[in-house]
């Protein structure tokens, strides 16, 4: 199509009726075309405190993959912050492959970076690494000596000058020009490291670069330093990261202290790897997730901020953080988010599309950035729903448990005609209702529509543990009915009306308490109940669900189990009828 | 002295990594052997004695004059090499006259040190500020046993203080009747500068550090780019009196009979004895 209507033009041009024809004007694009304030968003300050120390050492690392590539030999992977407070400096020093004059010539360079050709191979991209301490400092030197070149660079930019200048209305070479310089001298050839010195920081908006506490803070969950060894986890992390690429670590030392990756100890069980894929079931992340461990009423694991430990999960870009632990959780599809503080882990992001943005808060967008961030909601939804199920689980065999030492309470009562029998027996009828609901639950059948939640939870319900546990707890109270039943109308205990069952989950989350629940939720704690002054009172039945919608609940959820036409179902069914009947009920 | 055979750098090298290696070493093991020391100190910017001594110490404060670009990147230059030799645990680095922060009692300094290293480029008289800010030191370390290294230049433009001082001491123990002064003054002397700074610098530590006592190496001159002499004192706390302590005679005394070393080459490190003097029992009377 294209060569036609160039063939199209050319008959044109030709033609003597068209005689108005656009003519080439002479004109050359050049560095005056660019003004100084395109450089005002670095000038006034792209990136915080830390995010400028990150993009120093993203350089740092990435001059390890250009050591490897030109040596061939394993690099030191090493970066040393230097903080001097007293002089308002910072330096950043690594012995990677280190520039020669060319290289250092075009280290001072705007968006003009041999990594925008390989990507793949670098963490920085975006070639303005160097500019980001604009805002933060007075100047900045970059001392550096390649490998194998006996001579030692020196760049100064001014950055003061270029600052003061920026909203000047004169082309960028003229900001530029005259605030640099580039020295060089002899040097051991042995030798090779590249040092950035951030000269005179603006203490008042930067002082956080002079935090050496707070720096160390900010490299042991952005940046990719090792995993604490003292951490009992660690081996087994490594171990199953060791497949997995871009999971090196770098010894980043701040004034000579390493900066480790640092976990609770002790309250977590062995770490798992789970692959993440996105919705056509590619891959686009992988995690390692390790579970507290803990069973008590408290899950959520203790963390001790001050000595660095965080819980929940880090996104991370070729092993540089992103955002805030737990991206995109905070989203109206990520059920339970409250739970993942139960957990520990990292994401690594596998997709190779997706890349940070500037500040390395979030994802640049793109056409797999949707994608992803679904995956990971879809991820963290089922990690903190399976919590979820956990908790019920918990909840499910310490009632279970509770039962046999509230029965024997029950019956003491009665014998020694304690005034508070009562309240126990109402308490033991709670026990049996929720016990019921947990049974019946775990009975249901798993359906399309059903939440990841409530799969959750009827997973762990069903495990042959808790089932073992539940009918323990429904026998023993069996016999304490019957036990009561034997005893006059006048000795029998009965329960205050206002103590409706209420269902007890000792581990949920605050949040969870007032969160609203599906209608499978309400038939699996409130249907079956067995309290008979719910059942009896009429109203109270009318303001949790009717009789007949439970007792169809019931059936549907037998014949889930065992089928309508199997022996046990129609049974039940019977058996059913029969008990309903003799409670007084018109079935 | 005859002019060395060798370079400034491997007369210094000697003295730092064999001399007051081991000096530091047994410092350490008799005072401090649970725990790493702390140095305050001149290392230059090549950070040579730190390298040397790094496994003896825990932190250290390099204080660096600047004020002319040489200066300023010597400063820069000390810390680069201390990245460099990933030195940098426990480093802080001063930017200033040392003199000065010892006499102002800067609070950049974390006292106490146990290796002070004043590796002057110059003389001890010289510079007005020097021996305050010893005396200062002395008493900022009060209570606290350190080795103190102190490496002089003879080129030390004094105004004759030196050898008005020297000649006061002589008078001084003559007038004690103590034997042989004449002479062992005079084969100070036959050292110029050298013989006159190995007489001062014990007597003058020693008057100063009145809550220390004093335990002299031997003093060790050398040719390095100047004509150096080198001084390595062993100072624990003085306990016995709460004044503090007065220098005796005898103690005088045995500080001009400390030998003085001659440093030719690496493996030529000679002691000479300097005459001896005795203190007789009227002498002895007098302390």
């Amino acid at each position: 199509m294209f060569a036609h209507r160039r063939g199209a033009m050319s008959r044109a041009t030709q033609s003597p009726q068209q005689p108005s024809l656009w003519k080439d004007v002479e004109a050359d694009w050049t560095i005056k075309d660019i003004g100084a304030p395109l450089l005002a968003s670095l000038a006034e300050g792209l990136y915080d405190a830390h995010e400028v120390l990150r993009e120093y050492v993203q350089n740092a690392i990435d001059s390890y993959v250009d050591f490897r590539k030109l040596t061939g030999r394993d690099p030191q992977n090493t970066v040393q912050i230097f903080v001097d407070e007293d002089v308002a400096q910072v330096r950043i020093y690594d012995r990677g492959v280190g520039m020669d004059k060319a290289a250092i010539r075009q280290a001072k360079s705007i968006a003009v970076s041999n990594k925008l050709g390989r990507q793949n191979d670098f963490v920085g991209f975006r070639g303005i690494g160097i500019w980001s301490g604009l805002s933060v400092c007075d100047r900045l030197i970059v001392r550096t000596s390649k490998v194998g070149v006996p001579a030692l660079y020196r760049l100064t930019i001014d950055f003061k000058a270029v600052r003061d200048h920026v909203y000047e209305p004169i082309p960028v070479d003229e900001l530029l020009q005259g605030k640099f310089s580039i020295q060089e001298q002899e040097h051991d050839i042995e030798d090779h490291f590249t040092e950035v010195t951030l000269v005179n920081i603006d203490t008042h908006r930067y002082g956080a670069l002079l935090d050496v506490a707070s720096i160390e803070r900010f490299a042991q969950q952005m940046l990719p330093v090792p995993f604490d060894a003292k951490w009992n986890q660690t081996e087994a992390v490594v171990e199953k990261l060791s497949s997995i690429p871009w999971t090196t670590t770098y010894d980043l030392t701040i004034n000579g202290n390493p900066a480790l990756r640092k976990f609770p100890y002790d309250q977590l069980k062995p770490p798992q790897i789970e692959l993440i894929n996105d919705d056509d079931g590619r891959q686009v992340a992988v995690a390692w997730v390790a579970e507290t461990n803990r069973t008590g009423t408290k899950k959520a694991i203790d963390v001790n901020h001050d000595a660095g430990e965080v819980s929940n999960f880090a996104v991370r870009v070729k092993n540089f953080a992103v955002g805030p632990r737990g991206l995109y959780s905070n989203h109206p599809d990520v059920l339970d988010r409250d739970n993942l503080s139960w957990y520990v882990g990292e994401i690594y992001i596998t997709e190779p599309e997706i890349k940070p943005d500037t500040n390395r808060r979030s994802f640049q967008r793109s056409f797999r950035s949707d994608a992803v961030e679904k995956a990971l909601r879809k991820f963290y939804s089922r990690i903190a729903t399976g919590a979820r199920g956990w908790s019920e689980e918990v909840s499910a065999m310490s009632l279970a448990e509770s039962v046999s030492q509230l029965c024997e309470q029950v019956q003491e009562g009665i014998r020694s005609g304690d005034k508070d029998v009562n309240e126990k027996f109402a308490k033991v009828v709670s026990a049996k209702s929720t016990l019921e609901g947990y049974q019946n639950e775990a009975a249901k059948a798993d359906q399309e529509k059903d939440s990841d939640r409530v799969l959750a939870i009827r997973r762990y319900l069903r495990k042959p543990s808790v089932k073992t546990a539940i009918d323990k707890g429904l026998g023993t109270i069996a016999a304490l009915e019957q036990s009561i039943a034997k005893l006059p109308q006048t000795s029998q205990p009965s329960t205050p009306a206002k103590d409706k069952p209420k269902r007890q989950s000792k581990a949920r989350t605050a949040k969870s308490g007032g969160e609203k629940i599906s209608t499978s939720d309400a038939l699996g704690t409130q249907a079956t109940t067995g309290d008979q002054s719910v059942l009896s009172s009429g109203s109270g039945a009318a303001q949790t669900i009717s009789l007949d919608v439970a007792i169809q609940a019931f059936l549907d959820a037998v014949a889930a189990v065992v089928g309508t036409s199997s022996e046990t179902y129609k049974l039940i069914d019977q058996k059913l009828g029969e008990e309903l009947k003799r409670r007084g009920f018109q079935v | 002295m005859s002019r060395s055979v060798f370079s400034s750098s491997e007369a210094k090298g000697y003295i730092r990594d064999e001399f007051d290696f081991n000096l530091i070493k047994r410092f350490k093991d008799e005072h401090y052997p649970n725990a790493d020391l702390a140095y305050v100190g001149l290392p230059g910017e090549d950070l040579l004695d730190i390298i040397s001594w790094r496994s003896f110490i825990g932190r250290w404060t390099a204080v660096q004059v600047t004020g002319s670009p040489a200066l300023e990147d010597a400063a820069d230059n000390l810390v680069a090499n201390a990245l460099k030799h990933r030195l940098e645990r426990g480093f802080n680095i001063i930017r200033g006259n040392i003199d000065q922060l010892f006499r102002a009692r800067s609070p950049k300094l974390k006292w106490p040190y146990q290796i002070v290293n004043l590796d002057y480029v110059g003389g001890l008289l010289g510079a007005s500020d020097r021996l305050p800010a010893i005396s200062e030191l002395f008493s900022q370390q009060d209570g606290t046993a350190f080795i103190l290294l102190l490496t002089l230049n003879l080129r030390d433009r004094d105004g004759g203080e030196l050898e008005q001082t020297v000649s006061e001491e002589q008078e001084e123990l003559k007038a004690l009747g103590i034997s042989g002064v004449d002479e062992v003054f005079t084969s100070h002397r036959e050292f110029g500068h050298a013989g006159l700074l190995k007489i001062y610098v014990p007597l003058t530590l020693a008057n100063m550090a009145n809550r220390h006592s004093l335990s002299f190496g031997l003093p060790i001159l050398y040719q390095g780019t100047k004509q150096m002499i080198h001084f390595a004192v062993i100072c624990t706390p003085y306990l016995e009196r709460k004044a503090g302590r007065t220098l005796r005679v005898s103690e005088r005394v045995d500080l001009l009979n400390l030998p003085l070393g001659l440093l030719h080459r690496r493996d030529d490190l000679r002691k000479m004895q300097l005459g001896s003097l005795s203190l007789d029992s009227a002498s002895q009377g007098a302390e």
